[in-house]
């Protein structure tokens, strides 16, 4: 068993070859890899004809508690090579259901598969720790910026077509990237085309939906990188969403106190890495990482006046605001940076 | 609609049916029981579109119609009536009034219309059985049904008939239940069904040991059916594991054991395994069953059984709750537990029974 968290791409390299483990413990908020991952175990360990005998999908609290797990994992499978049991909100289970698995944990049935999913991250408590250092921890967290567009050609790939990269910024741009929209898209989108072997950028305006969500978080995003031109566009998506100015001025107004009094310890001399590193998610970590140096210390306090301004120009009624609002943000991005 | 009824005749109707009301709040309708006069009978239908049952009994009509009443409420009401004649009139804003001696109830009716309309049993050709083996039938397989709802095939149990046999079988993927039994007329077609559980519990709640009952099919429903009684549910669509695999062809350690003692054997020893596994150890060797459970923490239990062996010695670890929900279901003094090795399925068979009932459980590693 494994002590140490391994992260999806390590898990399905290990799965492709051959290497099944016992006891796996899927965590992480990509929900679509979570899912992805339990299907490609059953499908390795169970052929379809053994399943309807050997595979077992239970809900921890509801369904079965720790002990109801271990008795089931300990009796041999059907007529099969292996049992696979899959538990879903593991969440739930208490104190006594983690100690009862944990002696199972330490001995394993060579002949079961139990697989364990949590949809919450309880990590930080000693005995989910110890628990999940007993197992072959799979930590599914959102892709990177940069791994998504490799990952969307992967998929097409699957499909047995191919996908154009300007078609892959523009599918990412309208539908977000949350893997399973994505993948709904994809499949959308191979259905569309036909018998065409590659996916074009027209083909994306044509066939894909425009459902891109968090776009406000996305903002926030780019405002802490700086990156203006996405701004400005994010800007849009989220008035489509219905999001209202003194709303959007709010978030961005929260974000930048979190960077700045990032940037206070950073100039106080405290360590960035300490500083982010109880940030669990390592995507979220890596991007304040990114977005903590962006800004001067001196930046701040001009950015606080000009989210001030915008403020005021937003609550007593100006005509064009749209365009002061557009205008705050390309300031904000293109004068106070490093950059 | 107005007709008056023996006190007792309606509470055995409305028990009958009461166990298919539905309780989702989905179809309000579904929690009622629809009231119909026919003749001089008064059919009461409940339905959770899964399970339908109908139970008809004998009033003195006055004024034929039909009513939807809330079954929970009414069967209250006419537990407590006294034991008498009941009138029961509805008013043409479908107000209940019940009236026996000198009590009175009023209760708020919902009209027929919205009452789902049941499938209508066709004259197809079905076949009867002794309600006793059926209930015998059914309460030797519905132990090891799976209560697992993503396993949809595993929540019946498989009613298959060949030629003049009928045979049930159930799984949940660790035991397995099958029994056989001849019926006495070969019927006009083969069955090959799986039937919820469900229904099959309703059904034993509702069959008396006496005379017999109807089986027949319609569409994607089993009917089951006597003078009194129509249970209707729908099929489980879906194939079956092969269930002949799963059954040893043959093993070649045989062990007798007197039922009952080994059943209380098996239910003492538990007791220390409770905490941990739930796994009991059985040790067989020269005419000498020790059974034995032990946690760590809580401590140990062993005991020990004389019993008809006389092979190579074998250990096995089984859940004890398995072995028990197989043991109170053989009849005989005797059963017979087969085995191959400590890895392979348990088959435990009675000793005599004139019908075949074969358990398999798997083992648990020890």
């Amino acid at each position: 068993m494994p002590k140490k968290r391994i992260y999806y791409t390590e898990f399905r390299r290990s799965l492709d070859s051959g290497s099944v483990k016992p006891v796996y413990f899927f965590t992480g908020a990509e929900t679509f890899l979570k899912e992805e991952g339990i299907q490609t175990i059953i499908d390795k360990v169970l052929p379809p004809a053994e399943r309807s005998m050997n595979f077992e999908s239970l809900y921890a609290g509801t369904d079965v508690s720790g002990q109801e797990v271990k008795e089931r994992a300990m009796t041999l499978p059907f007529i099969a090579k292996r049992r696979v049991i899959l538990v879903r909100q593991a969440e739930k289970w208490r104190a006594g259901d983690l100690n009862v698995l944990d002696t199972y944990l330490k001995d394993p049935a060579p002949t079961t598969v139990l697989i364990i999913s949590s949809q919450e991250e309880r990590l930080k408590q000693t005995n989910w720790k110890n628990f999940a250092n007993l197992t072959y921890h799979v930590e599914c967290y959102p892709l990177f910026d940069n791994q998504v567009p490799a990952w969307v050609e992967r998929r097409v790939g699957e499909h047995g077509k191919r996908i154009a990269r300007e078609a892959v910024q523009l599918l990412i741009e309208r539908v977000g990237q949350t893997l399973a929209d994505i993948d709904n898209e994809i499949n959308k989108l191979v259905n569309y085309i036909g018998q065409k072997p590659m996916i074009e950028a027209a083909d994306i305006r044509a066939a894909a939906g425009h459902i891109r969500q968090n776009t406000m978080h996305e903002l926030n995003l780019a405002l802490g990188r700086a990156d203006g031109s996405a701004a400005v566009r994010l800007v849009k998506h989220v008035l489509d969403e219905g999001i209202r100015p003194i709303q959007m001025l709010g978030a961005i107004a929260w974000h930048f106190r979190n960077l700045h009094s990032i940037r206070k310890r950073l100039d106080g001399g405290e360590d960035l890495d300490k500083i982010v590193g109880n940030i669990r998610n390592p995507q979220a970590r890596r991007e304040m990482q990114l977005q903590a140096t962006t800004y001067s210390k001196q930046a701040f306090a001009k950015i606080f006046q000009e989210l001030l301004k915008l403020d005021v120009h937003l609550k007593t009624g100006k005509t064009h605001w749209e365009m002061f609002l557009e205008m705050t943000i390309l300031k904000i991005c293109r004068q106070y940076t490093y950059k | 609609m107005k007709f008056i009824c023996k006190r007792s005749d309606l509470t055995h109707g409305i028990q009958t049916v009461l166990n298919a009301v539905s309780h989702r709040n989905t179809l309000p309708i579904l929690s009622n029981i629809l009231f119909e006069l026919e003749d001089d009978l008064l059919r009461l239908t409940t339905t959770d579109l899964e399970v339908s049952i109908i139970c008809q009994i004998s009033v003195q009509v006055i004024a034929s119609g039909s009513i939807t009443i809330p079954a929970k409420r009414l069967a209250e009401i006419v537990r407590e009536l006294p034991d008498s004649d009941v009138t029961v009139s509805v008013s043409d804003n479908f107000l209940v009034t019940l009236v026996c001696e000198k009590s009175l109830f009023k209760i708020n009716g919902l009209p027929k219309d919205d009452y789902p309309v049941l499938p209508k049993t066709k004259n197809e050709k079905g076949f009867s059985i002794s309600k006793k083996q059926l209930h015998e039938m059914i309460k030797k397989t519905i132990f090891a049904v799976s209560t697992d709802e993503t396993r949809y095939v595993l929540n019946g149990v498989l009613f298959t008939v060949d030629d003049d046999v009928m045979r049930m079988v159930s799984t949940d993927g660790h035991r397995l239940a099958l029994i056989e039994q001849k019926l006495e007329k070969i019927p006009p077609q083969k069955f090959n069904y799986i039937v919820p559980a469900k229904a099959l519990q309703e059904l034993s709640k509702i069959l008396d040991d006496e005379g017999e009952l109807n089986i027949q099919l319609n569409e994607n429903q089993i009917i089951f059916s006597n003078s009194e009684v129509v249970l209707m549910s729908r099929l489980i669509d879906g194939q079956f594991p092969n269930y002949n695999q799963v059954i040893p062809k043959e093993t070649d350690k045989h062990i007798n054991c007197p039922v009952n003692d080994l059943l209380a054997a098996t239910r003492r020893v538990a007791l220390m395994a409770s905490d941990k596994s739930n796994s009991v150890k059985y040790t067989m060797s020269n005419n000498k069953l020790v059974i034995t459970a032990n946690t760590p923490e809580v401590g140990e239990a062993q005991e020990e059984m004389d019993i008809a062996y006389t092979g190579e010695n074998i250990s096995v670890a089984f859940n004890a709750k398995y072995v028990q929900d197989v043991l109170k279901n053989i009849v005989s003094a005797d059963c017979v537990l087969g085995l191959s090795t400590s890895l392979n399925p348990g088959v435990f068979t009675p000793k005599e029974e004139d019908k075949k009932y074969v358990c398999i459980v798997m083992p648990m590693r020890i």
